[in-house]
């Protein structure tokens, strides 16, 4: 899927373990994620229960987290992870804004990635909400996304964080 | 009045063309019909039974002549010669297209306007007490802090999709005319021991399908940290608010839940730890930058002399019962505000068409600085005009059927669009209105029951405001017939009290008489001057139901 950062289209060095793929057996799936130097997104649950195992690499390890998730700790594991991706499941759900702007007053400086549903009309908020990172849904992006960072181009809001 | 700086204009010519964008996209089939929903509603843009909707944000009901010249301008050239102003002292237009939306938001624009979060599940217009600045007994002006929250709110990154709409109210004290406890945050602002200016901060209030009054969650902030703090409480909200189920979404709910003690923890932890001394604390130079916006009117030192109202009365009665209820005291000698009805006999409550807007412009040139304030209860008021000039204007209003003296008596009824008009409601009201104006044509009979508010709502979402009256009415529909549920006891002034049912609903031809029947249990216990309010806060329902519900008379 498309990801703009600092407003240009990026390859993705990353994969994702998603929840499914730890229904089974969590510690066999993390251990396979882990087994090579892939960089990999651990859901927040899987990655507290291996966290052990995942904690010495930041390079390679991300979180993925969603409105639902219990994400209050999750300030103590910014030196472990150099990537956040918080998780859009609808275009309704605002919480993911908030949950940025937290994670990032709370000092975390990695990769601040928007999934799920990410399009044209969010990026300007998302991007001034904490977000650094956008992964655009393929079938809503075009030559026209770019236009989304620009549009706007003054707003009220002290311009916090980066 | 607030005047726009080169920012200001540039962000709503920027929103313009972003929302022009957006419904080409619309248009042309590459934006989803669900996601364009919730854009054009952020963009006061429904799309009700007959025609789309399209709501205008007058921030704090505070308008210019121009601006008011501009909206008549718009109803002639893009609807059909109206308007309709609401209880967010906002104005809509019933019959805009859709693809037209965008050229009306660029009209609106060249005078400082916009419709901007006036719909969608964001924060909305902040409104006030209409009298702000100008009546006797108010802490401060709530208008500069309006300012400064419409500034903070206006596009916020984070709060542009709140599990559900938020209502802020500003309040000063004593009386509430902004039905500020009712509101998702009602503030209020007064001075602690040490004469600082602060607020007192009410949050969960709400009327909708569960009518609740709000609890106060922080008993001073000082006005200092007025945008830190909300900020605190809205975030708390967006985070912890149930998205589930849209009619438990409100932050009402989300109180109620908690508690108010656990909210205001929460609040007063996300508060001190992150916002509180952020950048969203305001210097004293930028509050003292938002006062300077809404200095005192160059008012005439000699406008107390040359007084002569007894000869005005003696020209006309019209006037003077006009006087008496349609103007209130103005904190200068000399000053009255008045109270424009937008409550015409046997018309739409709210409405006005395009050629009373240009008489209103015109006369607010005239009479009171070129200003215009709309209300919460779908008035408009000039705020100061010199008591020497009042006959002038009542003939002026009077020409243009704006100088019904009614203002707060049995026909000055909030009342929602209803059926017709709105695709959520389930009865009729503007008919219903009707019918009660019809029945209590005499003004005299009015101005002897004293102040009552009458308020009714199509459908339980309440945007009637039924639940706060005196005597509220709910339209409800049952096997495709309008029937009309009474609740009485109602208040949404500083006493505020949600109104009790006192039976079952009646049928659409009974409306009249049922108000006849509550009047006549009001007339009878009624002690010397006490008012309907203090009747029923003094008696109880009980009278009234033996007596509505009574099997004959």
């Amino acid at each position: 899927m498309p990801l703009l950062i600092n407003g240009k289209l990026c390859d993705d060095s990353w994969v994702s373990l998603s929840a499914e793929d730890c229904a089974a057996d969590a510690q066999a799936a993390v251990k396979k994620a882990r087994s090579t130097n892939q960089p990999v997104i651990y859901p927040i649950a899987a990655y507290l229960e291996n966290r052990e195992q995942l904690s010495n690499n930041a390079a390679i390890t991300g979180l993925f987290i969603t409105g639902d998730d219990d994400w209050s700790e999750v300030k103590d594991l910014f030196d472990e992870v150099s990537l956040i991706a918080i998780e859009f499941p609808i275009l309704r759900d605002g919480r993911g804004y908030s949950i940025a702007r937290d994670i990032t007053r709370r000092g975390f400086g990695g990769e601040v990635r928007a999934v799920g549903d990410v399009a044209h009309d969010r990026l300007d908020s998302m991007l001034r909400s904490g977000f650094n990172a956008l992964m655009v849904s393929e079938d809503r992006f075009s030559d026209d996304t770019f236009k989304a960072l620009t549009e706007m181009t003054v707003n009220y809001q002290p311009t916090h964080l980066r | 009045m607030y005047l726009y700086n080169n920012d200001d204009q540039q962000l709503v010519d920027e929103r313009v063309e972003q929302y022009r964008d957006q419904t080409n996209r619309f248009l042309a089939g590459t934006l989803p019909e669900d996601e364009f929903l919730a854009l054009r509603l952020m963009n006061g843009l429904y799309v009700q039974r007959q025609a789309p909707m399209l709501r205008v944000a007058i921030p704090y009901g505070l308008m210019s002549s121009v601006q008011m010249r501009k909206l008549a301008q718009i109803s002639r050239k893009y609807d059909r010669n109206y308007g309709h102003f609401t209880t967010r002292t906002n104005i809509q237009f019933n019959w805009p297209k859709l693809e037209e939306v965008p050229d009306i938001l660029a009209e609106l624009a060249t005078v400082q306007m916009h419709a901007i979060q006036t719909s969608g599940n964001c924060i909305r217009n902040t409104t006030t007490d209409p009298y702000s600045g100008v009546y006797k007994g108010e802490t401060a002006d709530p208008r500069p802090y309006c300012e400064i929250i419409r500034q903070w709110s206006t596009m916020h990154p984070e709060f542009a999709y709140l599990p559900r709409k938020f209502k802020i109210a500003v309040t000063a004290g004593p009386e509430d005319r902004a039905a500020s406890q009712v509101h998702d945050i009602g503030l209020h602002l007064i001075k602690n021991e040490a004469g600082e200016i602060g607020f007192e901060v009410i949050v969960g209030g709400g009327l909708g399908r569960t009518p609740i009054i709000g609890k106060v969650i922080k008993e001073f902030l000082p006005e200092e940290h007025l945008r830190s703090y909300l900020d605190a409480v809205l975030r708390v909200y967006n985070l912890n608010g149930r998205r589930d189920n849209k009619y438990k979404a409100r932050i009402k709910i989300l109180v109620k839940a908690f508690g108010a003690e656990k909210m205001a923890a929460l609040v007063e932890e996300e508060w001190l730890n992150f916002t509180k001394d952020s950048d969203l604390l305001l210097t004293n130079t930028e509050i003292e930058k938002f006062k300077g916006y809404f200095s005192p009117a160059d008012y005439d030192t000699q406008a107390a002399n040359n007084i002569d109202l007894t000869a005005d009365f003696a020209k006309s009665d019209t006037f003077e019962a006009w006087y008496k209820r349609n103007t209130v005291e103005h904190k200068i000698d000399g000053y009255r505000i008045v109270v424009i009805s937008l409550k015409p006999h046997l018309l739409p409550p709210g409405d006005v068409t395009d050629l009373q807007m240009d008489v209103i412009a015109d006369l607010a040139d005239q009479y009171s600085f070129g200003e215009i304030r709309s209300t919460h209860d779908q008035n408009l008021v000039f705020a100061d005009v010199k008591i020497s000039e009042l006959y002038r204007l009542w003939e002026g209003l009077t020409e243009a059927n704006l100088a019904r003296a009614n203002i707060d008596t049995l026909t000055d009824m909030i009342v929602c669009p209803g059926y017709e008009f709105c695709a959520l409601a389930n009865a009729e009201t503007l008919p219903i209105a009707e019918q009660i104006n019809a029945k209590f044509d005499d003004l005299d009979y009015l101005y002897d029951l004293g102040d009552i508010q009458v308020n009714m709502s199509g459908c339980l979402n309440a945007c009637g405001h039924h639940h706060v009256a005196d005597i509220g009415i709910l339209g409800v529909e049952r096997q495709g017939e309008s029937y009309y549920q009474f609740t009485l006891g109602g208040s949404s002034k500083s006493d505020a009290a949600i109104g009790k049912t006192i039976g079952k609903a009646v049928a659409s031809t009974e409306v009249a008489t049922t108000i006849e029947k509550i009047l006549h249990v009001f007339v009878e216990n009624r002690v010397e001057d006490e008012s309907f309010r203090e009747v029923i806060k003094r008696i109880g329902l009980l009278p009234f139901k033996e007596f509505v519900y009574a099997a004959s008379h």
